[in-house]
């Protein structure tokens, strides 16, 4: 490259530079938490380039994704970009690449962790949402490296609160592999389809049992001041067959868990209106045999 | 030719104003800005700010030894607010650090007290309660009151049309250093160096030939550096003038896009006549301008607005009236179009209700309404050379628009979730400054003694390539290779008192000087090159860095001629200027001649919506568009493709969002969007139209910058096809941008 002049000759010298240079010993463990700062930094760079931080992005304690026989577990430093890269995970959810590819940019994939978007709380963070729908397990450890679980759903709590304690951080996050009688589905709309942030998002996961839902997981993000799981809808859902009238009923309750708000992504009518759309969209997606969009809006 | 730049951008060698190498004892800028939209300011209190170590000073209202002004067309505006603040983001005093960061957080220590006052943040409320800029303007052709009464079908209707965000990749920004004798260089990111230079010297109270303003090259401007680049070059010259040192204040996203004035969002109201056979007899129009708390360049804007009210359409009696409205906005300003987008928004969707009420295709009463050689345009100038029905045709037939439109039929009726959708938008854009007087230029032309040659001219690269354009003339004038000649920076010592880059003209005006420039130099160069080959001058050009006679090459050389005039003491450097000719325009009857001559062209756009989730795609946008003679088809076929995604991100997701306390919401890039490659449309084609070009654009070759970002309106009206073809029960609306979320809306509204 250097050769043939595509790219300037200092090129070459960029990694002996690099660990030449004398880091700050800013990183001490009861500094702030930064995984990979893509969130933090945009926030709060001035205060953050004078305080103590601790570097967790690249902690191997962190980070990885291991299966075991019928569990999936992805330390919470783990990138989209490692998520979207796995051959596993892509067999489980075959659409993981058009799915993750909504998520902000090429850049911040490789970046952005699964812990950042937990702890950022926001209420449309993507990877909140799609780890709700999996019916999700954190496990949290605290400073003495002791650990704790808890379901993903107890751990926002309320606008941009969680359930972390002083000194705890995310460890990991685990699932249940879903089987071959299990359907999951990520729907995203933002005002531009790639590197934005969603008016509303939301995902669900459904497993069929003898041709009747055995369990359904949803949430949905944008409509409340958290990510949200829709406790009523998914336990209306539970044991009903798949059927228009069934999920015109589900859309009815799913109205009555929500409050979005009106702001730059959307009017709360607007958001209503989207929720209802996702959700249904959600069928259209997975049983395209008996949930038409013709039958659905006519 | 390639862009001149394209090998330094790439390997980011080029220079903008933040790269240039900065005197070791340079200072840093930070405004502090209202963070109210309107009030009376009780009390401001610097004590702790000014205890911050490494602040030097903090300037206000207060440090200005002449006027407290920036107004230009208008002188309403202060640089530092004193009394009274009337936007949300107006400067009020400028922190002088030794560096960036220790000026924020001497920002955030200043405490201020303001007494709030109502806040208005629309057109519509500003008009209700006689807030305004300056007197409204009316232009006017025929009679429409007696017209309406003889028209066939007559509709009403309302429009609005938002602003937008330049979004200039670089910054406002702009670096003063002091120089002997209490004279001041300034390196601006400006569009308009004058302009600087005049404000700089009023404020400072100097007179101009002290200051000097230099600019490389702008990371994009838009229109959004016309006017507003000049308030950030007056605080470092003011902050120079009394601390003697350079300072340096590049403005950060988060501060740019609060305190600039963006595309002045129109709210307006129209009605239309027509014939039973769709002529269109009659149009009146209202728009309210929401031109911010300060005129900046809005009077100008409005009144090309009126200019493009009937855009490429010939209608006898029409009557237009613009009214600059007042509110507590920051100063709208220049963009693209420059106010000429906004007209044309709502003489198509007038149309479009039109077309809707009658029950025919919109592109009917465009095609029979298309304006034609000789016709007037409203404002009293006769069209010549018109390009509409032909561009128009010409693009029906080339892109088979018959087809087009079958395939659409089809597909809405195979499928339900997806619609496609089709508009066809055509545009005729008038080329000059509409202020008279403006439409000059100069360009200074040293030939050096071995040969190479030195432009300087009054426009400023940004991004535009308007210097290659200016090389290209230059060179192939004089007859020598491209790597002889360089274009030098913009600086007003060497080409003086001239216009803002702006109004697509540049090129023409600048151009032209330079062609005048070269002309008379080789005039001369000829009569020593006759002398030297003994031959008469007539029998001489200059072509492939030789001499040639009767169209032989000689073997006399470029350089060997340079080097006898030289020695005959003959002047290689040549000054020349160019004023436009036959333009007119006379304000008190609102009719003349005010453009060179007009930009045409015609675009088909065709969409595809998802009408389960509301989102759509662009499937394409095909466009015939009058190049006239294109000195440079791949910057100028660049141009269009450029302005056309900034003209769909207008029309399709750019919302700009200010809060009822005149907060602007959309204030960073994570709520403010504008196209990226995904949703600009997946394919477009771009034909140039045969034309003779025209002999007031330089070699023929037409204004490129604007004319063809109204080719994104085209977008707004294909998404409503679509959506159309989905809900029967649609109102067409006219407010853009056409958002998801109100094609959600529509596609759903009973
Ligand atoms: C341009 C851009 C586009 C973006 N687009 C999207 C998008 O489309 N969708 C989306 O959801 N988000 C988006 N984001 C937000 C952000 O990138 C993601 O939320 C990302 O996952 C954050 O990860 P991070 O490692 O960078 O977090 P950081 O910034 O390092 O941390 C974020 C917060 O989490 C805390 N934290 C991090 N890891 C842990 C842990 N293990 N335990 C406890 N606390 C922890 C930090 O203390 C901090 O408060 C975007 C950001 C940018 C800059």
């Amino acid at each position: 490259m250097i050769d043939k002049g595509f790219v300037p000759d200092y090129f070459i010298e960029i990694p002996k530079k690099l660990n030449d240079l004398k880091i700050q010993k800013l990183n001490s463990s009861s500094g702030t938490i930064v995984a990979n700062g893509t969130d933090i930094y945009v926030q709060f760079a001035d205060q953050l380039s004078e305080e103590n931080i601790n570097l967790i992005g690249e902690e191997s304690s962190l980070k990885g994704i291991t299966f075991s026989d019928k569990i999936c577990t992805i330390g919470a430093s783990t990138t989209v970009t490692e998520l979207l890269e796995n051959d596993k995970l892509q067999n489980i959810f075959p659409k993981l690449n058009s799915f993750l590819k909504l998520v902000s940019s090429q850049q911040i994939r490789n970046m952005g962790t699964l812990g950042g978007n937990f702890v950022n709380a926001s209420p449309i963070g993507d990877m909140s949402i799609f780890f709700l729908a999996l019916n999700s397990t954190l496990r949290i450890k605290n400073k003495n490296g002791t650990t704790r679980e808890i379901s993903f759903q107890k751990f926002h709590q309320d606008y941009k609160k969680f359930d972390l304690k002083e000194g705890e951080l995310i460890n990991s996050v685990s699932f249940l592999i879903p089987d071959k009688n299990t359907y999951f589905n990520f729907e995203k709309v933002s005002k531009r389809s790639y590197l934005d942030i969603a008016s509303v998002n939301t995902a669900i996961r459904i497993n069929i049992k003898n041709n009747r839902i055995n369990n359904a997981y949803f949430s949905l993000g944008g409509i409340a001041a958290i990510p949200k799981f829709l406790t009523k809808t998914n336990d209306f859902l539970n044991g009903k067959i798949i059927d228009i009238k069934t999920i015109k009923q589900a859309e009815k309750i799913l109205q009555s868990e929500i409050s979005p708000i009106s702001d730059v992504r959307g009017t709360s009518s607007y958001k209503r209106l989207l929720a209802k759309q996702l959700f249904f969209a959600h069928f259209i997606e997975l049983f395209p045999k008996k949930i038409k969009f013709q039958n659905l809006f006519s | 030719m390639k862009n001149i730049d394209s090998y330094g951008h790439l390997r980011g060698e080029s220079l903008f104003v933040d790269d240039i190498i900065t005197r070791h004892d340079t200072l840093f800028g930070l405004v502090f800005d209202s963070p109210k939209a309107h009030g009376k300011i009780i009390s401001v209190d610097y004590t702790k700010a000014e205890g911050v170590k490494g602040v030097i000073k903090i300037f206000t209202h207060k440090d200005i030894l002449g006027e407290n002004q920036i107004g230009g067309i208008i002188q309403d505006e202060p640089l530092f607010a004193e009394k009274e603040v009337h936007f949300w983001g107006q400067p009020i005093a400028f922190i002088v650090a030794e560096s960036e960061s220790i000026a924020k957080k001497a920002r955030a220590l200043i405490n201020i007290e303001i007494d709030e006052l109502p806040v208005i943040t629309t057109a519509k409320e500003a008009k209700e309660k006689g807030y305004f800029i300056n007197a409204p303007r009316s232009f006017k052709s025929g009679n429409t009151k007696k017209s309406f009464t003889e028209c066939y079908y007559v509709y009403e209707g309302e429009t609005f049309s938002n602003g937008q965000e330049h979004l200039y990749l670089e910054t406002q920004g702009s670096y003063a250093i002091p120089m002997e004798n209490g004279n001041i260089k300034i390196t601006s990111s400006t569009q308009g160096p004058t302009l600087v230079q005049k404000t700089v010297a009023n404020v400072l109270g100097v007179n101009m030939h002290k200051i000097e303003v230099d600019v490389i090259r702008l990371g994009g401007a838009f229109g959004g550096k016309e006017d507003q680049a000049t308030a950030w070059a007056v605080m470092t010259a003011l902050a120079v003038q009394q601390l003697k040192k350079p300072v340096k204040y590049i403005l950060n996203r988060h501060d740019d896009l609060r305190m600039t004035g963006k595309r002045h969002p129109y709210e307006s109201t129209f009605k239309i006549g027509l014939t039973e056979d769709l002529k269109i007899q009659a149009f009146e129009v209202v728009f309210l301008q929401n031109s911010g708390a300060a005129a900046d360049l809005s009077p100008a804007i409005a009144e090309r607005t009126l200019f493009h009210a009937t855009n490429s359409y010939f209608i006898p009696n029409v009557m237009s009236t613009v009214y600059s409205c007042k509110t507590n906005l920051p100063p709208n300003t220049a963009f693209r179009g420059f106010g000429g987008p906004q007209g044309m928004f709502v003489i198509e969707s007038a149309i479009a209700k039109a077309a809707n009420e009658i029950g025919v295709n919109k592109q009917l009463i465009q095609e029979v309404n298309l304006i034609v050689e000789n016709d007037e345009f409203y404002y009293g100038q006769i069209a010549t050379q018109v390009e509409a029905q032909k561009s128009w045709l010409a693009t029906k037939e080339e892109f088979n628009l018959k087809r087009l439109e079958k395939e659409v039929k089809t597909f809405n009726k195979e499928n339900l979730q997806f619609k496609k959708g089709i508009s066809l938008m055509p545009i005729a854009f008038g080329i000059s400054f509409t202020n008279t007087p403006m439409n000059h230029a100069r360009a200074l032309i040293h030939i050096y003694q071995d040969g190479s040659v030195g432009v300087s001219t009054g426009a400023v690269e940004m991004g535009q390539s308007v210097n290659t354009k200016m090389l290209q003339v230059a060179y192939n004038t004089l007859g020598i290779s491209p790597s002889k000649v360089k274009l030098e920076t913009t600086n007003t010592t060497r080409v003086a008192n001239t216009s803002p880059t702006a109004a697509s003209a540049t090129a023409d005006l600048n151009g032209k000087a330079v062609l005048k420039a070269c002309n008379s130099l080789i005039e001369r160069l000829k009569l020593v090159a006759s002398k030297m080959l003994s031959v008469t001058e007539s029998e001489i050009i200059f072509k492939e860095d030789l001499v040639f006679v009767n169209n032989n090459k000689s073997d006399l050389l470029w350089e060997e001629v340079v080097t006898q005039a030289m020695l005959e003491r003959v002047a290689l450097s040549e000054n020349a200027h160019y004023a436009t000719p036959v333009i007119h325009f006379d304000k008190t009857k609102e009719k003349g001649h005010p453009f060179s001559y007009h930009v045409y062209g015609t675009a088909i756009t065709s969409v595809t919506v998802d009408c389960l989730r509301g989102i759509y795609e662009i499937d394409a946008v095909k466009i015939v568009h009058d190049f006239g003679k294109s000195m440079n088809l791949g910057i100028d076929v660049g141009q269009v493709e450029g302005a056309l995604a900034q003209g769909i991100g207008w029309m399709t997701m750019e919302e700009i969002v200010y809060g009822k306390n005149g907060q602007l919401l959309s204030n960073s890039l994570s709520s403010y969007k504008v196209p990226d490659v995904f949703s600009v449309a997946k394919e477009v084609d771009i034909i140039p139209l045969e034309t003779q070009g025209n002999d007031m654009a330089i070699l023929k070759s037409k204004a490129v910058g604007e004319p063809p970002l109204m080719y994104g309106i085209g977008t707004y009206f294909a998404i409503q096809d679509a959506v159309a073809a989905f809900n029967p029960n649609y109102k067409p609306k006219f407010h853009s941008p056409f958002t998801p979320e109100k094609v959600l809306i529509s596609l759903y509204e009973k």
